[in-house]
């Protein structure tokens, strides 16, 4: 008998239940007659007093049914999506009654890839399904907004957009007439989101050579190891390639919370055959669904990457074939100055960017095809056997004799450090798992890494990067459909590449000024690294990286001008972004930076900490009131949003707000006579009184639909997709640009990216041509990086890593203050910290409590979590400093900290180039100490109707 | 009986606890006028307080074929939904921080991810629930009203929004406090399955909108749907705590953690992070054959066979996970 | 099949306990709380009054306090289900004052009760809930709320046999004014137990309470002489609410 059968309580049940009734009707029928008051005779009927149906059969009062029918109904259906750079890329319908938005539903309606595969259907997370309840929000902005407190305050008077136009209008042509062009900063991150309202702003920056501010590096979501080994900015398959692997490592990425939409792909992939590694040292929610759960100790994750490249070498495990042709570590570098042997030291005015590995047929060295330098655009090796062992004798051009060695050689020498029994001490894991993990990487094919903030966002994460990148080049994966190291930290990459950068700097992005962030945030506020580098602070390695051209900064300096003593930024434009909120050591920028600004301009739909803190605050439309366009490096469809409503209040949708700024900025610069302006480094008169005719390119590009449709047009991955025919259904793209991406879009197969490499053997977009694992330049030589390694996180004087991971409630800050979104979490911001942590600084769970160090402080609440590792507390990202602290936030405990090989240009692929390459606002690294707070507490107001 | 009955097999294996179910829900059908409080559809941690607080532990349901006895859950059990005091911060110059409102000490999802045990022992997983639409419903039989009923078409257990009087005997009977009470109204609510989607061929909106996909919908007396097999078939879907006798029609797969530091490769039963006690405890006996044979078969696909269940619970697309028959469960004539 | 039969049975078995259980407690629970029962049958006196209505309807109004008061003993229903604890007989009595005026029949009921179980429910507000950031919200889900109700028989029958104080018979069906101290008043009929439906029709009532007891004046039809009437006080603190209450016997209005 099963357990179902014994627990039925059908046939117990009724045996005793009618027993027990008869009992009663026995007894009713002897004393009715004694009631008092009561029908005389009165026989009790059953159907009387128990109403004449059943309702286990048939109800007869069904029609209240209506009651639930009426609710889901509606009038009217547009597909819209979301702009919160959270990577899901979702396509959403968009309900409408009455006028009104009443819900979302995912439009789950994503084409198959193929019958193998699982489809992307539903896509679209909890946030996502309740973006409505922001569009009619107390915090929506509904009316443009004039400061009349301090920064920050909260006082406002409404203005009228003609009034709050031509504010901004004037104070961006004061700047460029009188401080220079270079004075306005403009920042909006991820264009991919939502290119359109991105090209709105970025036009305008172009046509007043204003400075486009960076987001990518500066959010620490840039892998720098991509760049450094790949030369790419971030190349991922998309999410349903997950579904081909055999063996996932989920490091540093917690996919069920911070990848909703495709976390799905990797436990199918697991029913499917896969094992999954989850690496974390929380037992965090995708931890749960692993077949092999590693509590690592935080910051050694390189530690275990080098302990397994080593266990992999030691074991037979590398795929030598793929080592030889795929990489770098063939190659020969010289002994002594541990430089590559270039063409140069072999040849009197040989090039510095043609390499040799050690032909073992030929037992002489033979140039690598496919370098940079090298006229063959192949890196097929042709008979060549590179040796990966050895040394070997070398005659150079000024007649010296010199030793070389393959990298691979010099690799394994340095991994002789990484005992298993070191790693396992370093990272607190169990030996005999560490070998197992590397003997299942070596032979469950293919293998792939998923890669997250977890691990990218530490001071060290392009070693990081580049000792993961190793283990899955050893092995043959990258490159191959179910393989390789992928990272998914931001919706980064726009697929339409070429048609999005002709809309966004329409004269070409060599007459923009870029500038990445972390820089210019550091430089231009009072944000001091108090470590030294080498011996050397780090403004001694900005200051040469600015005179050396690798890296910009503007205002640029002027002769004789220092870091300290060059102009600083006038005007900031901030639109699709919270900069403040999400900035390391904020309330550093807030008092420096932020004092400097004279005009802060923030254009959004709703009220969040930079809004607050700004000058002029302009109301955006909603993501549903819009037009625009969607795309993610997570799958490999564009889709749109639409206009469920027309704008609501007096918003306006990103383009209309640009288009009525720049009409605004001629009407100001005919009315005051402004002559065209000379901006000398780019030899351009601008003429501000003709901006809307360029602005619009001669009026061709005047409405965000035409706008949607020229970046369509213009890209060879949307060719035969208008904003029309996308609204009906998303399109997944019909090609790739060869320029922009690595592998092509093929029909029935998921992409992923470098098998233009793989398998037409097209060179890597590096200095070596190969995925190139040893960088010679002079910085990664002096501070030991040449190769990848592990080094100890940045020495800080509290016990507890200050973690800040991307979390399941909110998307950065988007959703932090969403009302629905609270009432699931503990409705406000908490610390989660290790029983025995808290035991040991008596607190409890919900206590409040004070979250310091030198730079600052926060005042929170406390959740006790079992699962966190103890030594660490988290706190998951993007509370609004508004919301739910008694003083301070999550930012205030951080601080800018640049590391000095993420400063270098002009060497090979590593070049500035706007969230491609430029140092990354870690923070990982960062710790605290948390007390009890018993101070004197806010509490909330009801609120009434 | 009802003619057919849906019922809904949920994965636990694939859940993320994303909630994108229970707002999919709330935001369809409980963010009206006093069921701001209720989640149809919430996910729990486990072990963990539950929503509301301690609800497998309150009482209700079946023993002996007599309703237990129950409690009414608190406010606080549920957890008072948060106002937030925004305008006075970010329009009005008040300065104040935003802050929730009533102060936060209990909440429908308090315990998110705690579980039980510390450090590497730690364990968890996610629980979503909705009503069981069961066959042996407690809440029927304990309204005097006959407010509840069991649609006879498709086994689907509705609360009637005319006849209900709000007295919450329902709720005292439902061994899983799946009935919430909306003050504003004076009556009673609880999930209703979808009704008015399924009736129009689409699934539930808890079922459409899991990204996980963990949701199988169908009816439990079709050998075609996914539901039956998991059920009937494959034997690997379980009832919450069948000892209530409610006879619920949604069912769970089993979950699993991953192995205790430095045990991987050990089989489930062997000092499992997971201890079977508690399976045994919210699935009842047959968890264990369930749970062998689900690692059995993950084992299998994991050494190169493919296995026919897992396949299954791949559920590639919405046809594979949902079978909903308007057809089928059309009621001829309507009474009333 | 059986389980449906299974069902039914408890559903008269609860029935079936409350009918018992109330005679038990008229009969034979001599040492009650209850001071003398009245005798089945006892004479309700309406006295006809000059006072307007509208002034009648304040509980606390002094025309109520010449209109001399009749004591109505009250009983408890037993519990009515397996699964509820039986309470106490808290209240014993409802003091009753009847007066006939413009038309209409007034109803003044007193009652004591330590505790006072009501509270400001928010309305349904009028506009539509979708596109509204607040909604109205539930402050409690296990309250119940102070209660009192004044029952008739629908139609005086021509045997002149008065229908089960169970809210009437399928035959002979009951008009209930039922006044909630939080939610107000409202008509109700019903033909038998679980039958109750409102009309849809309010009627004027006012409860105050006062001194440690409910003050309750309701306005109702003119209910013709010789229409017997029952009077029912529900208690929030002891989860009063549906038949689960106290209740007097039919009294004769005449």
């Amino acid at each position: 008998m099963s357990a179902k059968e014994k627990a039925n309580p059908r046939n117990k049940g009724s045996r005793s239940i009618s027993r027990r009734g008869f009992l009663y009707v026995a007894a009713a029928g002897t004393t009715s007659l004694l009631l008092p008051g009561c029908r005389k005779n009165e026989k009790p009927v059953l159907t009387t007093l128990a109403g004449d149906f059943d309702p286990l059969r048939a109800y007869p009062y069904r029609g209240w049914e209506d009651f639930y029918r009426k609710i889901w109904t509606w009038d009217k259906v547009v597909r819209s999506t979301h702009s919160a750079n959270c990577t899901g890329s979702c396509s959403w319908k968009v309900y409408v009654r009455n006028g009104v938005i009443v819900r979302e539903e995912q439009a789950a309606d994503y084409p198959r890839i193929s019958e193998d595969l699982p489809d992307y259907n539903p896509r679209g997370c909890q946030k996502g399904g309740c973006f409505t309840e922001y569009v009619y929000s107390p915090q929506r902005l509904r009316y443009p907004l004039i400061r009349t407190g301090a920064r920050g305050e909260g006082k406002w008077r409404r203005a009228s957009w003609e009034e709050a136009l031509n504010l901004i209008a004037e104070k961006l042509l004061d700047n460029i007439y009188n401080h220079g062009p270079d004075t306005n900063a403009f920042f909006s991150v991820i264009p991919a989101m939502s290119p359109v309202s991105f090209c709105a702003g970025s036009r305008l920056a172009h046509y007043l050579g204003g400075v486009m501010c960076s987001f990518y590096d500066w959010y620490c979501d840039l892998p720098p190891g991509e760049p450094l080994t790949w030369g790419v900015q971030t190349e991922s398959c998309e999410c349903a390639d997950w579904f081909n692997s055999k063996y996932i490592v989920l490091w540093g990425s917690n996919i069920s919370q911070t990848r909703i939409p495709d976390a799905h792909f990797a436990y199918e992939a697991r029913y499917n055959g896969a094992k999954i590694v989850a690496i974390s040292p929380d037992f965090n929610s995708s931890c749960v669904h692993a077949d092999l759960y590693w509590r690592i100790n935080p910051g050694s994750d390189a530690a275990l990457a080098m302990g397994v490249a080593r266990l992999l070498i030691e074991n037979n495990l590398v795929d030598t074939p793929y080592v030889k042709e795929q990489t770098d570590l063939p190659f020969l570098v010289l002994e002594g100055s541990r430089r590559f042997l270039r063409e140069s030291d072999l040849k009197k005015g040989g090039k510095e960017d043609i390499f040799y590995v050690w032909d073992t047929h030929a037992g002489r060295v033979a140039p690598a095809p496919g370098s940079m330098g090298s006229s063959e655009k192949t890196i097929q090796l042709n008979g060549v056997d590179p040796a990966l062992e050895g040394t070997f004798s070398v005659n150079l051009a000024d007649g010296h004799t010199a030793e070389v060695t393959p990298v691979f050689a010099l690799l394994r020498e340095s991994l002789a450090t990484y005992s298993i029994e070191r790693v396992a001490q370093v990272t607190g894991l169990p030996a005999p798992e560490i070998q197992a993990f590397a003997r299942e990487l070596g032979t469950r094919k293919p293998a792939m890494i998923i890669h997250g903030a977890g691990t990218n966002h530490w001071f060290h994460n392009d070693l990081t990067n580049r000792a993961m990148i190793l283990l899955v080049a050893l092995t043959g994966n990258v490159g191959k459909n179910g393989g390789g190291f992928h990272h998914y930290v931001g919706q980064e990459r726009v697929w339409p590449e070429h048609g999005f950068f002709e809309l966004a700097f329409p004269e070409g992005r060599k007459k923009q000024r870029f500038q990445n962030t972390t820089l210019w945030s550091y430089v231009h506020s009072a944000s001091k690294d108090p470590h030294l580098y080498n011996g050397k602070p780090v403004e001694w390695y900005i200051q040469e990286s600015v005179k050396n051209g690798w890296m910009p900064l503007w205002p640029a300096l002027r002769p004789g001008e220092t870091l300290k003593t060059g102009r600083k930024p006038r005007a900031f434009i901030i639109w699709r972004a919270n900069y403040l909120n999400q900035a390391k050591g904020n309330e550093i920028i807030e008092t420096s930076l932020w004092r400097d600004l004279d005009l802060i301009v923030d254009i959004n739909y709703r009220m969040d900490t930079t809004a607050l803190y700004s000058d002029v605050v302009l109301p955006a439309s909603s993501y549903y009131e819009k037009v625009d366009i969607n795309s993610t490096d997570c799958h490999s469809y564009m889709h749109t949003f639409g206009k469920a409503v027309n704008p609501l209040y007096e918003s306006k949708p990103d383009w209309e707000v640009f288009h009525a700024l720049v009409q605004k900025i001629s009407e100001v610069a005919k009315r005051e006579g402004l002559k065209p302006f000379r901006d000398e480094p780019f030899q351009w008169d601008r003429d501000f009184t003709t901006l809307p005719d360029q602005w619009t390119s001669k009026g061709s590009i005047v409405t965000d639909e035409q706008a949607v449709d020229f970046i369509l047009s213009h890209a060879k991955e949307t060719q035969g997709m208008t904003y029309q025919n996308l609204q009906e259904h998303p399109k997944r793209f019909v090609a790739t640009d060869p320029e922009s991406w690595n592998s092509d879009v093929e029909e029935g197969v998921a992409y992923t990216p470098f098998k233009h490499q793989v398998e037409k053997k097209a060179p890597w977009r590096t200095l070596t041509g190969r995925q190139q694992f040893y960088i010679d330049h002079p910085w990664f030589l002096e501070l030991k990086e040449e190769l990848p390694n592990y080094k100890e996180p940045v020495p800080e004087k509290y016990p507890l890593y200050w973690n800040t991971p991307h979390g399941r409630w909110s998307i950065h800050s988007t959703w932090r203050d969403h009302r629905a979104m609270l009432r699931l979490q503990r409705g406000g911001p908490i610390v989660y910290m290790h029983p025995d942590d808290a035991r040991k600084r008596n607190l409890s769970d919900n206590d409040w409590v004070r979250i310091h160090n030198d730079i600052g402080h926060c005042i929170c609440r406390l959740q006790i979590m079992p699962g966190e590792k103890p030594g660490r507390v988290t706190m998951y990202h993007g509370w609004e400093k508004f919301l739910g602290f008694q003083q301070g936030g999550w930012q205030s405990l951080t601080y800018i900290k640049i590391k000095p090989t993420q400063l270098i240009g002009k060497y090979g692929h590593v070049n500035f180039r706007l969230n491609y390459w430029g140092p990354t606002g870690n923070n990982r690294d960062i710790r605290v100490e948390i007390e009890k707070y018993a101070g004197p507490l806010v509490h909330g107001t009801p609120v009434k109707a | 009986m009802s003619r057919h009955q849906y019922a809904m097999v949920m994965d636990l294996n694939k859940c993320l606890g994303c909630q994108t179910c229970t707002i999919a829900c709330k935001k369809l059908w409980t963010d009206r006028d006093g069921t701001q409080h209720m989640y149809w559809n919430n996910v729990e941690t486990r072990p963990g307080l539950g929503y509301p607080r301690q609800w497998d532990r309150i009482g209700g349901g079946w023993k002996d074929g007599q309703l237990q006895p129950s409690r009414q859950p608190t406010l606080d059990d549920y957890g008072a939904p948060w106002e937030f005091d925004y305008e006075q911060r970010l329009f009005e110059g008040k300065g104040k921080p935003v802050m929730a409102s009533p102060d936060p000490i209990s909440g429908p999802n308090w315990d998110e991810d705690v579980g039980a045990l510390n450090g590497e022992d730690n364990f968890y997983f996610y629980l979503p629930r909705i009503c069981n639409h069961c066959t042996n419903p407690a809440c029927l039989a304990a309204c005097p009203r006959q407010a509840i009923y069991k649609r006879e078409e498709d086994g689907i257990v509705v609360l009637d929004q005319e006849r209900c009087e709000g007295y919450r005997y329902c709720i005292a009977a439902c061994p899983y406090k799946k009935i919430y009470f909306n003050e504003i109204t004076g009556k009673s609510e609880k999930c209703i399955f979808c009704y008015p989607r399924l009736e129009k061929g689409q699934v539930n909106a808890c079922a459409a909108q899991c990204p996980g996909r963990l949701r199988f919908v169908g009816l439990l007396d079709d050998p075609d749907s996914a539901v039956h097999k998991l059920v009937h078939v494959y034997k690997v879907a379980l009832p919450l705590f069948p000892e209530k006798g409610t006879l619920p029609n949604v069912f769970y797969v089993p979950p699993f953690n991953p192995p205790k530091r430095a045990n991987y490769g050990k089989s489930i039963l062997e000092d499992p992070r997971l201890p079977l006690e508690y399976l045994l405890y919210l699935f009842g006996p047959e968890v264990k054959t369930v749970i062998v044979r689900l690692e059995e078969e993950l084992t299998r696909a994991q050494n190169g066979t493919p296995s026919k269940l897992l396949q299954l619970l791949i559920g590639r697309d919405a046809e594979t996970r949902f079978q909903v028959r308007p057809q089928l469960v059309q009621i001829q004539s309507r009474i009333g | 099949m059986r389980l449906i039969f299974c069902r039914l049975s408890i559903k008269s078995a609860a029935a079936f306990a409350i009918l018992l259980l109330a005679v038990s407690s008229f009969a034979q629970q001599k040492p009650a709380k209850t001071a003398v029962p009245d005798p089945p049958g006892l004479a309700l006196r309406a006295v006809d009054s000059v006072a307007r209505a509208q002034v009648l309807l304040d509980p606390m109004a002094a025309e109520w306090e010449k209109i001399s008061v009749q004591r109505i003993a009250l009983n408890r229903t037993p519990p009515l289900y397996d699964t509820e604890a039986p309470s106490d007989l808290e209240i014993s009595f409802v003091l009753v004052r009847l007066v006939r005026a413009e038309g209409k029949l007034l109803v003044h009921m007193t009652w004591r009760d330590n505790t006072q179980d009501t509270a400001q429910i928010a309305k349904l507000p009028n506009t539509p809930y979708e596109g509204r950031s607040h909604k109205e919200l539930t402050e409690a889900t296990d309250r119940f709320f102070d209660s009192a109700a004044v029952m008739h028989p629908l139609h005086l029958s021509a045997e002149g046999a008065w229908p089960s104080l169970q809210m009437g018979d399928a035959g002979d069906p009951v008009s209930i004014y039922f006044w909630n101290s939080a939610r107000g008043a409202a008509r109700m009929q019903a033909a038998g137990r679980g039958t109750t439906k409102r009309t849809g029709e309010a009627f004027p009532a006012q409860g105050i309470y006062h001194g440690g007891a409910w003050h309750v004046a309701m306005e109702l039809d003119n209910i013709p002489s010789g229409m017997p009437l029952a009077f029912a006080v529900w208690n929030g603190s002891q989860q009063d609410r549906d038949g689960r209450k106290y209740f007097s016997t039919w009294l004769k209005l005449e």
